[in-house]
């Protein structure tokens, strides 16, 4: 049995969350402005956030009180996590571990399944 | 992208937006140029960002526009209602003729102020009863003062019905 297909919706829905997440767990580690998150999140995840792609993350986070926002040093205004945003960022993690050990898990299985029989099962299913 | 240049592609997100965040974002757009960093997809990016934010905040007033027209049909609903608890002792508020089945009550046609009706007429059963023998035993016109309740049932006021 197939697992549900992830529509376009989930699909927008990850990559939401994705970045949501990716600037919580930078500031987890200290407040910071727009470019100083920009290049943290490219240093520790290796993704690169566009401008806008960042501010939206920024003011969904801010609306939903998962940061909040400090004195501004000229225009450039840092960020910081809050409490919520901390218990948020803890849920998340905990839900990715999850999701982490169990892909692992899996994919041992399938190749070990896949070193005891030379033929792959995922050839089997017609149109 | 020149500082003039961010802030045009700026103008794509909502006023309230620009004011709370747009000095942040000209800023870092501004950091990524001193850093030459920054790229032809961010152009795409911040396009794409403010018209998602211009979106969510069409949606947004939406929803509000639809639970506070909710709402008040709500309490509107709720004032007929309560308006029609307290009301328990009927009094005229409107006149019209019906004529109706004396057995049954149903309405079977209506002329003057009669309101919404509903199909059935209820009321004391001798007040339905037709008194005299003229016309069908079953279908005799009376003119009614009735009053129109909460639950939709017209209640015919004891002492002032006159038939036609």
């Amino acid at each position: 049995m197939n697992p549900p297909s992830a529509g376009p919706e989930s699909t927008a829905h990850e990559t939401l969350s994705g970045a949501l997440l990716l600037v919580l767990t930078s500031l987890a580690a200290g407040p910071k402005h727009g470019h100083s998150l920009m290049k943290d999140i490219s240093a520790f995840a290796h993704v690169r956030l566009g401008p806008g792609t960042l501010y939206g993350a920024i003011t969904r986070l801010e609306e939903r009180g998962l940061i909040a926002a400090l004195p501004a040093d000229d225009r450039r205004r840092p960020y910081e996590i809050t409490g919520q945003g901390e218990a948020v960022l803890e849920a998340s993690v905990a839900e990715l571990g999850r999701v982490v050990t169990a892909g692992k898990s899996r994919l041992r299985s399938l190749r070990g399944a896949r070193g005891a029989s030379p033929q792959p099962a995922l050839h089997g299913g017609g149109a | 992208m020149k500082g003039s240049a961010s802030k045009r592609w700026l103008g794509v997100f909502p006023p309230a937006w620009r004011k709370r965040y747009g000095d942040e974002l000209a800023a870092l757009v501004e950091d990524l140029e001193h850093d030459d960093d920054l790229r032809a997809l961010d152009r795409l990016d911040i396009l794409r960002a403010g018209l998602q934010t211009r979106a969510r905040g069409r949606r947004r007033r939406a929803t509000v526009l639809a639970t506070a027209g909710a709402a008040t049909l709500a309490s509107t609903l709720g004032a007929l209602t309560l308006a029609g608890v307290l009301s328990s002792t009927p009094s005229p508020s409107s006149r019209c003729t019906v004529e109706i089945n004396a057995k049954t009550g149903k309405v079977l046609w209506e002329r003057g102020d009669c309101g919404a009706l509903p199909q059935r007429v209820s009321g004391p059963s001798t007040l339905l009863r037709p008194r005299s023998s003229q016309g069908s035993p079953s279908h005799t016109i009376y003119l009614l003062p009735v009053v129109h309740a909460a639950h939709g049932s017209v209640h015919v006021v004891p002492g002032s019905q006159t038939k036609s």
